[in-house]
């Protein structure tokens, strides 16, 4: 097992803690591993969606029906027990439908950061201190650790560089990570997945969820499709960076930043999709170089720590799978942040949310704005 | 540790005399239809074992239909009838039924069938003159009200209901699940069509039966074979026939069941009084016994569920779905609780097992966990 310096903090105590378990392999380990500790461990998971209908692969992705299955059947192995709550209408509410209507409104959202942050920990930390429990852990690949002088706890990567997760955390609160284990968080994968054989999990084989939970093996352009009123999905122009029309189009939410398939116009070189504008419903395309720009303007930020005062030069991430990249961030006095990069980006999308990193600490993010291109 | 079962609405061990009956009997392995040695021994545990759930239901053993439990019984009663005369069917059941009942009705609606709803108060009972009203206008060909709601254990009036429905010729479904060695078999048993369940007193899982009066158009909805009268083909589930018959033979006393009524009351009152922001569920209605559903404010279903369950007592919650998922009960969302009190209560139903010193242990642990878990929330 693999560590960035510092070991992953579990208590040394026996303690009661509650595992948020999705049926997947880090999860299933990260109870199993807290288990073999010594510690009194109990599963909880989140029914989001029902996916009992749509199930046709062996292995759905994350909090579907099947997943709970799973999920119950690794507490039974393990002998730990596990409860199950109903948040269908709360996840519906709080993650599909802002979901739908970023992309309506042009934006590419987030859903899994908006989970995490309006649904997943505030209840599995409710939950988890009802039943009485010193701390709640999850199987995401970071690191917490809390500083011996001030005790603010500090949010880190995890240990697998392929599968850091700490970009999805950077809105957490300080009161949360307080309470918060990531106990496979600087473990490798293959490691996660040998323990899982030797606790003889159902599970250890089980593929990583690649995809948007409750959007599954469907495009998401089907998804938004189908879940939505065909009135709301609304026409418009496609245009050049001058407003010279080039072509129409049945609905924004068929477009992402970047996007060079399914356009249905043409250019002397290839277009992308530059800009989608929600006000007037246009997209814009261009030329693949117009994609990469230099600045960009975050919003509704969160900061794990001491808020960001003056200018500072840090690494930031305009998505999930995005590299890491020089910035030098300035506070704004309205409360956003200005982010100037060393090395333009590719397709900067508003909906996105924008991660900053100091080495290997994760200093915050917030959501990236629109800056309707010049 | 010892732990405590307060979930016997859900289901229940098997009794002494049943569990023994059928370990005796896994040597009986033939084929009731056969006609040699081996199927007549087998036929001969079918035939006993019926008129022992006859007599205890007190009804005809001739109109007993063994089924795979309560809810293919009620399928059966609902689609055997609809089948039997199609075009005349209507259908009016109650909003509170369990969801076999429910789902099958949805069912048949979605098949043209028309069906309507009886609503219920806020305490979880009907009104019978509403009732009187909505027979009137829907003119149902069959009604089918529960005998004793599973959840909140409310009794419904089915003398009057009996009365209005025979004056109307229209047939009565009552689903006595929960009824069945709780409430004298009089108060149910004259239906045209009564479900009936092993598992809810003390039999085996996988064993019900419909009651068919004489003369109820009734046609089979499984085929295959000229069992139960032609009424559910397929090889007779032997064993479980034996121990439902056997659980019928060791069903509580009146006394039983009045000891059983003290402590649930013991129970409710303890808790009424002890803690605040607490409410009984169909608090001033006659209920069954056993049965206590109750709301504590603020705090979810599941907090207090998990919490009892981790202290070794094993009560229920709305209705849980195969992955133990729990969602807001509809029978509490429909005596028009609202969704929050609905995610808010939970389910105690005691048995015949239970003693005093389990009632006031899990008093005692109840009233230990609100109080921490309403400390915490007035911290935050």
């Amino acid at each position: 097992m693999m560590n960035l310096g510092f070991p992953n903090f579990v208590p040394e105590k026996p303690s009661r803690i509650v595992v948020a378990m999705s049926g997947g392999v880090d999860s299933s380990v990260t109870a199993g591993w807290l288990k073999e500790q010594g510690h009194e461990v109990i599963g909880i998971s989140l029914q989001l969606h029902d996916m009992a209908e749509k199930i046709d692969n062996e292995f759905g992705t994350c909090c579907s029906l099947s997943d709970i299955m799973d999920a119950r059947r690794v507490a039974e192995k393990l002998e730990i027990p596990f409860y199950v709550n109903n948040m269908e209408e709360e996840f519906r509410e709080a993650v599909v439908d802002d979901f739908i209507q970023e992309y309506l409104n042009g934006r590419t959202p987030n859903p899994c950061i908006r989970c995490n942050e309006k649904v997943k920990f505030r209840q599995l930390m409710d939950w988890a201190l009802d039943l009485g429990a010193d701390y709640l852990a999850t199987g995401h690949y970071a690191t917490v650790q809390t500083d011996p002088g001030n005790q603010r706890v500090e949010l880190f990567k995890g240990g697998d560089p392929e599968k850091d997760q700490s970009y999805f955390l950077f809105a957490m609160k300080q009161q949360d990570l307080a309470r918060t284990l990531f106990p496979i968080g600087n473990f490798e994968k293959k490691v996660v997945r040998e323990l899982a054989n030797k606790y003889g999990l159902l599970v250890a084989n089980k593929p990583d969820s690649q995809e948007i939970c409750f959007v599954q093996a469907k495009s998401y352009k089907d998804f938004i499709e189908e879940e939505v009123p065909k009135a709301l999905l609304k026409p418009g122009n496609i245009v050049d960076p001058s407003g010279n029309i080039l072509g129409q189009h049945t609905g924004l939410h068929q477009f992402t930043i970047g996007q060079r398939k399914g356009l249905g116009v043409f250019g002397k070189e290839p277009l992308f999709v530059l800009a989608l504008r929600g006000k007037t419903n246009e997209v814009v395309v261009g030329p693949e170089q117009n994609l990469f720009r230099k600045s960009a303007l975050v919003n509704n930020i969160s900061w794990i720590n001491e808020p960001l005062q003056e200018q500072k030069h840090l690494a930031a991430k305009i998505r999930y799978r995005a590299k890491e990249s020089p910035v030098r961030v300035t506070p704004l006095p309205d409360g956003k942040l200005d982010v100037q990069f060393e090395v333009p980006q590719r397709a900067i999308t508003p909906g996105q949310a924008m991660v900053f990193y100091e080495g290997n600490r994760v200093l915050g993010g917030g959501w990236i704005e629109d800056l309707s291109i010049q | 540790m010892n732990r405590i079962y307060a979930d016997f609405n859900a289901t229940t061990p098997m009794g002494r005399a049943c569990q023994e009956g059928m370990e005796a009997a896994i040597r009986y392995w033939g084929n009731p239809s056969s006609s040699h040695a081996h199927g007549r021994q087998a036929n001969e545990i079918i035939e006993e074992s019926r008129r022992r759930v006859a007599a205890a239901a007190q009804v005809n053993p001739t109109e007993l239909v063994f089924t795979s439990g309560g809810s293919e019984a009620n399928a059966l009663a609902l689609l055997g009838s609809y089948f039997a005369t199609q075009s005349t069917f209507r259908l009016l059941t109650l909003s509170v039924e369990h969801s076999s009942v429910l789902d099958t009705a949805r069912f048949l609606e979605n098949q043209g069938v028309p069906v309507d709803h009886i609503p219920v108060g806020i305490q979880g009972s009907m009104d019978l003159e509403q009732f009187r009203k909505q027979v009137d206008q829907f003119r149902p060909s069959l009604v089918s009200v529960m005998a004793a709601n599973n959840e909140t254990g409310v009794i419904f009036p089915l003398k009057e209901i009996f009365q209005i429905c025979r004056e109307r010729k229209i047939l009565l479904h009552t689903d006595a699940v929960q009824a069945f060695g709780k409430l004298p078999p009089a108060q149910w048993n004259f239906c045209d069509l009564v479900t009936l369940t092993g598992h809810k007193i003390f039999g085996p899982k996988g064993i019900g039966a419909l009651v068919v009066k004489k003369g109820v158009p009734m046609v089979a909805t499984h085929f295959g074979g000229a069992q139960e009268i032609k009424r559910r083909g397929g090889t007779e589930n032997v064993l479980g026939i034996l121990g439902f018959g056997k659980a019928c033979q060791e069903l509580p006393t009146p006394e039983e069941l009045k000891h059983l009524a003290h402590l649930r009351d013991r129970f409710e009152k303890g808790l009424l009084e002890t803690l605040t922001g607490v409410h009984l569920n169909g608090a001033d209605v006659p209920r069954i016994p056993n049965t206590s559903s109750i709301r504590f404010e603020g705090i979810p279903s599941e907090v207090l569920l998990g919490a009892l369950d981790l202290d070794g007592i094993s009560v229920s919650a709305g209705s849980a779905c195969s992955s133990g998922s729990i969602t807001p009960s509809h029978v509490l969302l429909a005596m028009g609780l609202g969704k929050q009190a609905a995610k808010e209560s939970l389910r105690f139903s005691w048995g015949k097992t239970t003693t005093p010193e389990e009632i006031d242990t899990v008093l005692q642990v109840v009233v230990k966990h609100v109080n921490r878990i309403q400390e915490r929330k007035r911290r935050i």
